[in-house]
Parts: C-alpha cells; sequence; structure tokens
C-alpha cells in the first residue's frame, strides 16, 4: 500500500494508567479537524464508574434534545473501563461504543471484543469521542507508541472492513510479528445505505496470521461511522505485558484469575463447550425449549434442527486454537472456521477465514429466515461482517420481509424480482448484496430497518400495516435478538422493558421464568427485571465480558446455594469484587456494583426520555406476545389451548381466530401489569421516568438530569 | 407426573425434555450433585424444584 | 529432549533444589520463586516440576511459549501478557507464579542446577 496522505497530526504526551483510570479523554471532530485532550473528574469516576457509564456521560454533553442521529454533533464514544485490560482473568478486553442511534432515535451502546478498548486505555484513553463530519473519507490512526495522532486521507476504493483491515495492519506494523499491536475500528457499504451498520472492531491471530473481526454489532454504530466519513479508527501500542492498569494487588488478580483459568479448563467441556463452539452450544438448546426463532419467531422449534446442531458447526470450526478475542480469555469462545471459499458475490472464490458463527447469527441469518445450511449462514456472516452490517438486524430484518412476502403483502414486482419465501437462501443472499451496492430501491428500503419499512411498505406497495405491527419485531424501533420470548412473561420485560430496545445483553430470562418457575408474581418478574438487568450492565461499566460470569460455574454452585441464588453464581460475583478492588484499590461489596450499575441505568433512562421529548415509550409487538396467525398455535394446539384454559375459556368448538384474539387480549392485559409492576420496582413512575427521588438516592440529581424529569413528569403518572 | 418405585432424576428429566445441562436439583429443599442424578432415587410424594443456571447470550 | 527426571523416593526434603532454583533466577532464598516445588503429600515427599509435556504451548495466546533446540519448553518473557491461562492448563500444575517474583509466570527449564545440589540423586538431568 502506498504511504498515506496526513491531513493533520498532532504529539501527545501519553499518561499512563494509574489503578485502571488514566482520567483523560481524547475529543476528535473530523470535520475540522481538531482534537482535545480532556481530563476526567473523580466524580465522574465516582459516578459513572467507565466504559458504557462514560460514554453516555460524555454523550450527553456533546448533543442537545434536538440531536438528530446524523447530525455533526452526535458522537460515537468508546470506551472500556477500570478493569478492560488486564490480562489475568476471562474476558477483560470488552469495550462499549455509545452513540444516538438511526434506529431508535435516542441512545444505544453496543460492546465488542476485540483489541480496540485495551490498546486506546494503553495509549492514554479511557475514552474516545468522535464527533463532526470530515469532507473526504479519513481514517484516525492513535500511535500510542510515539504520542501522536493523525488524520488521513483513505486511499481505499474498496471499503469495506476485511480489505480496509488487513490493509491497516500490515501499514502500520513494522513486522509481523508487529500486527498483534494493532487493532481497527471498521464499517462497509452496506453501513452506508442501511441503519443496521456495525462496527467491526479487530484483532490479529498470529497463528492463523489474519485479521479476526469482533463486533460492536446493533444499533446502527456503522452507520453513524460512514455518515461522518471515517473509513477507520486504528489504534496502536506495543509490548503488553498485562500489568499497564498497574494495579494495586497483582497478587490477588493472579490467584482469582488461575482459579477460574483452571475451572474452565476442568469444566467448559461438562457444561457450555464454549471452548469448541461457542455460543452455538445453544442451539439445539434454544429449539428443544421452543426459543429458537422460526420463520420470523412463527415457532420456536424446527424439524431441521440436526442440520444446525452445534455438532454440525463443530465440524467447521477449527478447533484447539488460542481463540480469546483479548489476553487472557480462557472461556475462548470466539470460534472461526478457516478455509472458506466464498461462493457469492465480490469475494467469490477467495479462501477465507470468517468470525462465528456464533448463536445469534446462527439463529438470525439461519432458522428465523428458513435457512437450515451452515454454509450459507457462514458465508452471510462473512458478508455481514466485511460490509459492515449486523447480523441480528439483518437476520430479523429479513425474517420481517421473508413473512411479508409470504402473506402476499409485498410482490416479486417489488421486490425486484426477489422471490423471498422463507428459505430461499440464494435470493435472501442476493440482498445482501443488493444491500452493499446501495443502488436497489427495495434493498435500501429493507436497510431502513423494520420500524420504517412498515411504513415504507403500506406507502409505497400499499401492504396492510396493522399486519405488519402484529409481526414486526421491532422494539423501540431496534430488532429483536434471537429468541423466542413470546411464553416468558418475564422475558416479555427482558426484551421489551429494556433502556435500548430488545437485545439481550440487558436481561436473559426465559429460563427463570417459563422453565424453572421460578418468578410466579408479577413482583417476582418486577423484581428479577430489576436485579439482572442492573447486574449485566454492570460489565458494560468495566470492560468485562459476561460469559465467564455464568457460561462457566464452579463444581459446586448448583448444589451450594438456593436456586435463586445459585443463578447468580455467587462465587463468580465475589470474583468480580475482588478483581475490581485488586485493581482499583477500592474496597466495593456486591451490593456496590449493584448500586454502581443502577447510577448509570437511571442516568441512561432520562438521556432517553430527553432525547424522545418525554415519550420513551416500550412497546411490544403482538409476535412477541403469543401467536398471531392459525398455523402457530396450531402447531403447538394441546398447549396453547392449555394456555387458554388458565384463563377460565374454553376452547372446546372455538374458531382458532378466537382463540388467538383472546389469548392476547389476555396476555396484553399481563404486559400492562407488568409493566407497571417493573416500573414501579425501578423508582420510576407510570411513563417510565425515574422520580426525582430514585435520583436523589442514587446521587444523580444533576440539575440538567433533574430538569428534563420535572420537564416531562406529571403529578398524575406518580406510581406510589 | 407418575412416580413408580426408583425412579430417579435423570428419569424426570428425560420425561420433561430438560436437556439443558447447568441444570441445579433440588428434592425435598435438599440440592442433588448432577453427578448423582442417575442414580439419586426420588421418593413419593417429593418436591422436586429443577433450575436451568441462564447462560448464554 | 533434555528434562528433568525425579526419583521422589530418594528424596529426604532438605529443599536444597529450591534454594538453589530460587536464588539463581530470582536472587533470593523463596521456595515461592522455586520452578521445583518439594512438598509432603500423605506423609511421602512429592516433587513438582515440569516434564516438558508441551501441552501449555497452544494455549498461549502471543505464542510465548516454544520449543528450544533441545525440546525444552521455554517461555519469552518479552512476549508473554502475564494471563496465566498456561498456569490453569497445565496438566500436572509445573507453571507457577509469585507477584512478588515477577508478573510473568516461570518453569523448569532443564537447566540441572538442582540436581547438582540434591544430595540423594532424586533428581538427575536426562536426554530422552
Amino acid at each position: 500500500m502506498d504511504k498515506m496522505n496526513i491531513l493533520k497530526e498532532w504529539s501527545y504526551e501519553r499518561t499512563p494508567i494509574d489503578k485502571g483510570y488514566v482520567r483523560k479523554n481524547l475529543h476528535v471532530n473530523v470535520g475540522t479537524p481538531a482534537i482535545e485532550i480532556r481530563d476526567i473528574s473523580q466524580d465522574t469516576i465516582d459516578k459513572f464508574t467507565g466504559g458504557r457509564g462514560f460514554d453516555l456521560h460524555l454523550l450527553w454533553k456533546a448533543v442537545t434534545e434536538d440531536t438528530k442521529w446524523n447530525d455533526p454533533e452526535n458522537e460515537i464514544v468508546i470506551s472500556g473501563g477500570p478493569l478492560c485490560g488486564i490480562t489475568q482473568y476471562p474476558g477483560t478486553g470488552k469495550c462499549y461504543a455509545a452513540f444516538i442511534s438511526p434506529l431508535s432515535d435516542q441512545t444505544y451502546d453496543s460492546n465488542s471484543g476485540g483489541y480496540f478498548g485495551p490498546l486506546l486505555k494503553f495509549s492514554g484513553f479511557d475514552a474516545i469521542e468522535i464527533q463532526g463530519k470530515s469532507e473526504k473519507d479519513v481514517i484516525v490512526f492513535i500511535d500510542g507508541d510515539q504520542g501522536k495522532i493523525q488524520v488521513l486521507e483513505s486511499p481505499f476504493t474498496d471499503i469495506n472492513a476485511y480489505t480496509v483491515t488487513e490493509a491497516l495492519h500490515e501499514y502500520f506494523a513494522k513486522d509481523e510479528a508487529d500486527k498483534i499491536n494493532i487493532s481497527v475500528v471498521a464499517a462497509g457499504k452496506a453501513a452506508e445505505s442501511t441503519r443496521w451498520g456495525c462496527l467491526n472492531m479487530s484483532f490479529y491471530d498470529p497463528r492463523r496470521k489474519v485479521a479476526r473481526l469482533k463486533q460492536a454489532g446493533r444499533g446502527g454504530g456503522g452507520t453513524i461511522l460512514r455518515d461522518k466519513k471515517i473509513i477507520a479508527l486504528v489504534v496502536k501500542y506495543s509490548n503488553v505485558t498485562g500489568t499497564e492498569n498497574h494495579p494495586v494487588d497483582l497478587r490477588t488478580l493472579q490467584k482469582v484469575g488461575v482459579k477460574i483459568h483452571k475451572e474452565i479448563h476442568d469444566l467448559d467441556d461438562k457444561q457450555c463447550s464454549m471452548r469448541s463452539v461457542g455460543t452455538a452450544h445453544l442451539n439445539e438448546i434454544m429449539d428443544e425449549y421452543h426459543l429458537l426463532p422460526v420463520h420470523n419467531y412463527k415457532f420456536g422449534q424446527s424439524p431441521h434442527i440436526d442440520k444446525i446442531h452445534s455438532s454440525v458447526y463443530k465440524k467447521h470450526f477449527t478447533q484447539g486454537m488460542a481463540d480469546g478475542c483479548w489476553y487472557g480469555c480462557s472461556m475462548a469462545c470466539a470460534k472461526a472456521v478457516d478455509k472458506f471459499e466464498i461462493q457469492t458475490g465480490p469475494c467469490k472464490g477467495h479462501v477465507v477465514t470468517v468470525d462465528g458463527p456464533e448463536y445469534e447469527t446462527v439463529a438470525s441469518l439461519g432458522s428465523n429466515v428458513g435457512v437450515f445450511d451452515p454454509k450459507w449462514t457462514i458465508e452471510a456472516n462473512f458478508y455481514a461482517d466485511h460490509y459492515g452490517v449486523d447480523t441480528i438486524s439483518l437476520g430479523t430484518g429479513f425474517a420481517f420481509v421473508c413473512e411479508c412476502y409470504e402473506l402476499g403483502l409485498i410482490s416479486k414486482e417489488h421486490t425486484n424480482g426477489l422471490e423471498l419465501n422463507f428459505g430461499a437462501a440464494a435470493d435472501l443472499m442476493e440482498l445482501i448484496h443488493r444491500m452493499a451496492e446501495g443502488k436497489d430501491e427495495f434493498a435500501l428500503a429493507v436497510g431502513q430497518g423494520i420500524k420504517r419499512m412498515k411504513s415504507i411498505f403500506a406507502d409505497k406497495y400499499g401492504a396492510d400495516k396493522n399486519v405488519m405491527e402484529k409481526i414486526g419485531m421491532e422494539g423501540q424501533g431496534v430488532e429483536t435478538s434471537e429468541y423466542v420470548p413470546k411464553e416468558s412473561v418475564a422475558q416479555w420485560g427482558g426484551y421489551y422493558l429494556t433502556l435500548k430496545g430488545p437485545q439481550h445483553d440487558e436481561a436473559w430470562l426465559i429460563f427463570m421464568d417459563m422453565v424453572n418457575k421460578q418468578l410466579p408474581t408479577f413482583e417476582d418478574k418486577a423484581d428479577a427485571l430489576h436485579y439482572f438487568p442492573v447486574f449485566r450492565t454492570w460489565f458494560s461499566l468495566t470492560g468485562l465480558c459476561k460469559l465467564p460470569w455464568n457460561d462457566v460455574e464452579p463444581a459446586d454452585n448448583s448444589y451450594r446455594y438456593r436456586p435463586q441464588d445459585a443463578a447468580k453464581v455467587p462465587e463468580h460475583v465475589q470474583n468480580y469484587v475482588d478483581v475490581f478492588n485488586a485493581v482499583t484499590g477500592k474496597n466495593v461489596t456486591k451490593e456496590d456494583l449493584i448500586l454502581q450499575s443502577e447510577r448509570v441505568y437511571n442516568f441512561q433512562r432520562v438521556f432517553n426520555v430527553r432525547m424522545k421529548k418525554g415519550n420513551a415509550e416500550h412497546t411490544i409487538p403482538m409476535r412477541a406476545m403469543g401467536p398471531v396467525f392459525p398455523d402457530e398455535w396450531d402447531a403447538r394446539k394441546e398447549y396453547y389451548d392449555g394456555k387458554l384454559k388458565e384463563f377460565g375459556f374454553n376452547p372446546e368448538g372455538m374458531p382458532t381466530e378466537e382463540k388467538i384474539a383472546k389469548l392476547y387480549e389476555k396476555r396484553w392485559g399481563q404486559w400492562l401489569e407488568l409493566k407497571k409492576a417493573v416500573y414501579k420496582r425501578r423508582g420510576w413512575n407510570a411513563k417510565g421516568i425515574p422520580t426525582v427521588k430514585k435520583l436523589k438516592e442514587l446521587g444523580m440529581d444533576y440539575p440538567e438530569v433533574v430538569a428534563v424529569v420535572e420537564k416531562y413528569s406529571r403529578p398524575e403518572d406518580e406510581l406510589e | 407426573m407418575t412416580w413408580f418405585e426408583g425412579i430417579t432424576i435423570q428419569d424426570i428429566l428425560d420425561k420433561k425434555n430438560f436437556t439443558f445441562r447447568m441444570l441445579a436439583v433440588w428434592v425435598n429443599d435438599v440440592a442433588v450433585p448432577r453427578n448423582d442424578f442417575k442414580t439419586f432415587k426420588v421418593p413419593d410424594q417429593a418436591t422436586v424444584q429443577v433450575v436451568h443456571m441462564i447462560s448464554g447470550g | 529432549m533434555k528434562y528433568l527426571k525425579t526419583y521422589a523416593d530418594k528424596c529426604i526434603g532438605c529443599g536444597k533444589c529450591m534454594e538453589k532454583c530460587a536464588s539463581t533466577y530470582f536472587k533470593e532464598n523463596n521456595e515461592n520463586f522455586s520452578r521445583i516445588k518439594v512438598s509432603v503429600m500423605g506423609g511421602l515427599p512429592n516433587i513438582n516440576v515440569c516434564n516438558q509435556c508441551g501441552a501449555c504451548i497452544n494455549v498461549c495466546p502471543v505464542e510465548a511459549l516454544y520449543r528450544d533446540k533441545n525440546g525444552v519448553v521455554r517461555l519469552d518473557n518479552k512476549k508473554c501478557t502475564s494471563c496465566l491461562m498456561c498456569v490453569g492448563f497445565c496438566p500436572t500444575a509445573s507453571m507457577f507464579f509469585d507477584a512478588d517474583a515477577q508478573p510473568q509466570p516461570f518453569k523448569c527449564i532443564a537447566c540441572g542446577l538442582c540436581a547438582t545440589a540434591c544430595p540423594t540423586g532424586a533428581l538427575e538431568l536426562q536426554n530422552s
């Protein structure tokens, strides 16, 4: 690659990390271009902890309530957190990207593995803010070794992720061995033409000699990156020793780390098999429990499950590789398919390494669209990453399109020749390519996302809006991720009472509710919907991956504790307390973790209320709550008739449409009760706005935050 | 479900199709380690609680 | 391949091997810094030292573990990111660590100094 043209360059003095914090963030305006290195105050650390917390705090100050996702003042903010970059414990390289989302028009936060978070921090920045818009395509390079920041003119004609990422690893490395010291954030062509753009974040695999891609997949971060005319963010930092965070107590860190490395070594094969199949161990389990999305969530099971069983995928994943997405990850869930020959599109004939598929992609670009062919899924996964588009949004979005096509709401004329029935593998792959090409009107419409597709299909193609509202699996404008929530009241809340939209990183309560029957009352469900989202989002503040929390458990976990407590994996929670204290020198307890998280949780809710001018409504489609059409009822007739009987109805002789309507009416009542119980438990009013009392309790009653609450709260909405 | 003499925890799990590997089982408020599922005989009228240790996501 | 062969039945638990090893490589007579560990298990001497099996080599994310020209498994401290996965994955628990010694773990490199120090011939440098 020829030498790139440096548009502007700055020198800086790298501040070393002190007990997990640099206390500096880098602000880059790619419009000017200009940079500013700003201090992070102790109050910010105390209240926002780091990672997603820092992101939201900085984003709040950067935008106004009128900021749209494609205004120059919208930012992509990326931060890891105080534990980001330690190596002794598995899953410690995560960072979060936050921004005003093109899908939901409020905040979205998305996590990614790879080396970007740690190397950014080692280079001297707890967080990076990218604001403004460049006139021409640029690359931003942070050189932590030399203390230099550059904005370079992009020379790329092919701007897709693998092309850009490989080339930039090559360009900035002095030799092959140096490539592991670089990480690249990149999107691709489909991020330009859709709202589903993802942020790929790389790490270099020295044994495979390829750059691997992890993703901050959801919410449209990649779309914003391309809107700002950024081709890539690059960071370089060499000679990682594992002590960059200067932990107070390395001894404890080592002791806890070795304990869990050994635990994973001894038990992973018997538990979740993460090291051999990654999250794809879930495929047949979800199918067993009617939780695998099939044909746009119509069904939770398929007779074709044997074709996508984890044992089938295991044959595609190269075994025995050191597959952590940051140093020290013994969970090593990042499986890859090697020597895969691409069959379609611009990369046809190329032999590549594909990262994944993870469970979400197996289901989204698989069972949900009715394609039960691992090789198709692997290729779709490759192109989604390469073109810079989120696999979950893509799959769930396509599933909606397929059902609209099957129902005759849209036709072959509208799709420009594509016959988009469920299972139409070739035509669905072609649709992905057309999205990247960015010229086909229908492909562009699909890329607007389900929420906007409903309006476009109704206005342009005369499709029935009522039907589409029932089957479009989106909440707050964001596509649902790949678990069927219909039979779990707690999971309705787990998906649709979230801060950002139906993404599973806030709560994953299906097992607890439906299978365990551990949450019998609405208050119990509300309590779980308070604890689990708050606990799970703690990981987002600190730079941690959630998988080592409960995708492996100590041998005695299931019988040492009462069931409700065992589900929280107390020994691992204690590990996190010990690790946090060992790095930061603080003396937190398990309860403090909840408090740290609850602060940011409520702050983010108020932020969304601010952006939605008081109307941050939690919506839920009918398909998420039960059957919509008779074939769905009849697939589990005995089960659904039983459900109707539980509500006191006699299904004998009742037409199926009527059964569906009656069940939905009752379940809608349950949804309203659940919502109210959850809002109350969270300390919010009837519109889901945190009360001033709650903010004061948490120490988050900043004047600008209270102002938003007071602006949009009415006395009649109080819940106490 | 119908109890029979010698019914084990594994029998119950098979009947209910609980194939998830990370299960916690309590019989009459006493925890039973996973290694014992195939041999532990469940008494008549026992309260059996099966908890799935939620993972994934 | 060079490796340290052990004869636990000859061990008298004098600790001279650990003293020699720690003093040589960490300049301190501290058992915790030794790459060979002698203890008592069930009333009998137990000698734990790396047998150069190499199971750790593939676990390392940065290829810091490798076999040298004598087949001995060595750790390149400059590449090591002190993640300690090799410690957790060693089948004989023979990769050691101590934060006061250094962040990186350490293991037997089959130098034979402990064998020379051993008064009873319980340790022997071998070539297989």
